[in-house]
């Protein structure tokens, strides 16, 4: 009797195993934004698995970043759509493979269009858009015309998008990661064309937006459309600055630490080997020193190095949106592995060129919960791996600033005071006094300087004459990456509202 | 004053100028692009050149040392920039074989170097003419290495 239940036993199994191993999958993937890519910038691709019977597996995107790895659980009979940012590189595919738990590899390539010119995305249900993509294209700009469900899913792959043409129709059916990207696409100053908005949705869509909504504007006919968005590109707030403008803010202090502790290390090492060879009649031992002093400076500069981030946020009088860029170093002052978890909404892309040393890939992979993402990379001692990140910040800024019959005036709306910020105005800079709360102050000649910090000449060369700005330190940004570990530093830019002018 | 002391000197004289050399060049130069890269290559073969001068010098008009003291004499020669290789190891500038390359040009500087003394020792050890033809054959090879730069360099820059 055991014996016939055995039998039973491993025919069952020979039965069942083999459809559990053999689950049959299928993946397709589609480049986002009309397949077209701005290079250098991140856009995105939309993968569709199929799974005939439950599985997981992991997906593994090699782009121009490096590896993205992001683990998968497919239920039997499903299908899974996935929207992921990816930069594509202009010569070679972008490869996306699905790495199954049997070993089974499925492994597809995708090309990309690209082009040194910005976006403009047009909604397809926007009667105007089929005429706009055989209106001449300027040089500047690219139109793509897509659906609603192709809008960017999240604020990384709006890096390459300059301005949407779209209806109050397409922007109700965006899912709520579409909307949440979007969101963040408006609070970042950024351009949208609305077909036939009545105001009231124009006044509900500019409330939502960063710099008061003055680049949203509704159309009614095409001829409009060129000429807006020419219009609203030549007033678009100041670019935030460049990675190489943010890093000249902390390589100083890095430089001069990094110099003064292998100086001394190199001195130390000949100081004492010229000491002992003095001291000592029998210089044979002395062989060995020059190897443990080797081995001492290997140990302490190898391992996982800090994490240094360098924030600027840009914003205007009375505006709750801050526009914030920051450069993320890791590593540098070791060689060894780096890591770091952030959220993944973070729109986050490696900077090549500002360092050099021989660095290893960057690897990043969506944790289990996919909203975080830890991002590693093996860096060599001097050889930061550099990153560009962009967001949106929310806050009211405690100061606003006017311009009074042409001087500026500075109110402070908080209760507790700051000595620390600095008004920029017609090439000087003024020192602004603490001021008590809803207390007004103006600049006098006689309290000018001229820039003396490095922030206050990177925001003067980013400064009109005329124009007034007011630079006050801030903690780090954004607050996904921000951590206990990581030392920050950063600077808030108020500038003067032109619409506030009276 | 003998040849490991000796050694031990001359690695710690032309040191001190690297010491300071290499300083005021990490702090002037830019950051940016491929000059830290560039300025740890250059560290490498000066380093290499250094080494096969001190070698040079070491064994030019010495045939009285020991055997033993000759080796030890190499052996601080090639030993004394360990922290310098290390610092450029770290840097990541230079790769594994460009490191090798470094070290198999001193080595077989060293070896030659030990191997010229050990002849001139074992045909004729009190020999004026040896000790002349020894000398000129150390000097003819710190020359040979000099010239050949170009050649050796491009090896440690890849």
């Amino acid at each position: 009797m055991p014996m016939v239940r055995l039998s039973w036993l491993i025919l069952l199994l020979c039965l069942f195993l083999p459809a559990a191993g053999n689950s049959a999958i299928d993946m397709e993937i589609t480049a986002g934004l009309g397949g077209q890519a701005v290079a250098g910038r991140a856009t995105e691709i939309k993968v569709r698995l199929f799974a005939s019977s439950s599985t997981s597996a992991e997906l593994q995107v090699r782009d121009a970043n490096g590896y993205l790895t992001v683990p998968v659980t497919l239920a039997g009979q499903t299908v899974k759509h996935l929207w992921l940012p990816v930069t594509p590189e202009a010569l070679s595919p972008l490869q996306v493979r699905l790495l199954l738990g049997s070993g089974e590899v499925i492994e597809k390539e995708l090309i990309f269009e690209h082009g040194d010119t910005l976006l403009s995305l047009i909604s397809r249900s926007v009667p105007v858009g089929h005429a706009h993509a055989s209106h001449p294209q300027t040089t500047d700009v690219r139109p793509v015309i897509v659906p609603a469900e192709s809008l960017p899913h999240s604020l990384q792959a709006y890096a390459g998008v300059h301005a949407i043409v779209t209806d109050v129709e397409s922007l109700s059916s965006l899912t709520i990661e579409q909307s949440q990207a979007f969101a963040n696409y408006l609070g970042g100053c950024n351009i949208l064309l609305l077909a036939n908005a009545s105001a009231a949705v124009l006044k509900r869509v500019r409330s939502l937006s960063g710099c008061a909504g003055r680049y949203i504007q509704s159309y009614q006919t095409l001829a409009q459309v060129s000429n807006l968005l020419r219009e609203l590109d030549a007033r678009l707030p100041p670019k935030p600055p460049s990675a190489q403008n943010m890093l000249a803010l902390h390589l100083p202090a890095f430089q001069d630490s990094m110099v003064t502790s292998l100086g001394l290390y190199l001195a130390g090492y000949i100081a004492l080997m010229a000491l002992l060879a003095w001291q000592m009649q029998k210089t044979n031992y002395l062989l060995i020193v020059p190897v443990i002093a080797a081995g001492a400076g290997i140990l302490a500069w190898t391992g996982g190095g800090s994490t240094h981030l360098i924030s600027w946020a840009e914003t205007q009088s009375n505006d709750s949106h801050l526009r914030v860029s920051s450069l993320l170093l890791l590593g540098g002052d070791r060689r060894g592995e780096n890591s770091l978890v952030h959220d993944a909404a973070v729109s986050i892309s490696p900077v090549n060129g500002l360092f050099s040393g021989k660095s290893g890939h960057y690897r990043s992979r969506h944790l289990e919960q996919r909203s975080r993402r830890e991002l590693s990379v093996h860096t060599a001692m001097l050889a930061p791996a550099a990153y560009q990140l962009t967001s949106v910040g929310r806050g009211t800024p405690a100061f606003t600033l006017q311009l009074e019959q042409g001087a500026p005036e500075l109110v402070y709306h908080a209760e507790s005071a700051t000595n620390q910020a600095r008004l920029l105005w017609q090439g000087y800079t003024y020192r602004v006094p603490p001021l008590a709360k809803d207390e007004s102050w103006h600049p006098h000649e006689t309290e000018r300087q001229l820039a003396q910090s490095a922030e206050e000449k990177l925001l003067q060369r980013h400064l009109e004459f005329e124009s007034p700005a007011l630079l006050l330190p801030f903690g780090p940004e954004p607050r996904g990456v921000a951590a206990a570990d990581i030392q920050g530093q950063g600077w808030l830019v108020i500038r003067h509202n032109p619409a506030e002018t009276p | 004053m003998t040849q490991p002391r000796q050694a031990l000197r001359i690695s710690i004289i032309y040191s001190i100028p690297l010491l300071l050399w290499f300083c005021a060049q990490l702090q002037f130069i830019d950051w940016n692009g491929l000059s830290l890269s560039r300025f740890f290559n250059q560290t490498l073969s000066a380093l290499v050149l250094l080494q096969v001068f001190s070698l040079t010098l070491l064994f030019t008009g010495q045939t009285q040392e020991r055997m033993r003291d000759d080796l030890f004499a190499i052996g601080f020669v090639m030993l004394f920039p360990l922290p310098f290789l290390a610092i450029i190891w770290l840097s990541g500038s230079a790769s594994y074989s460009a490191l090798f390359i470094a070290v198999v040009i001193v080595g077989s500087a060293g070896g030659i170097a030990f191997l010229l003394q050990f002849c001139g020792r074992l045909i004729a050890p009190r020999s004026h003419l040896i000790q002349i033809g020894v000398s000129t054959t150390h000097i003819l090879l710190a020359v040979v290495i000099w010239n050949f730069r170009d050649l050796w360099q491009g090896l440690l820059e890849k």
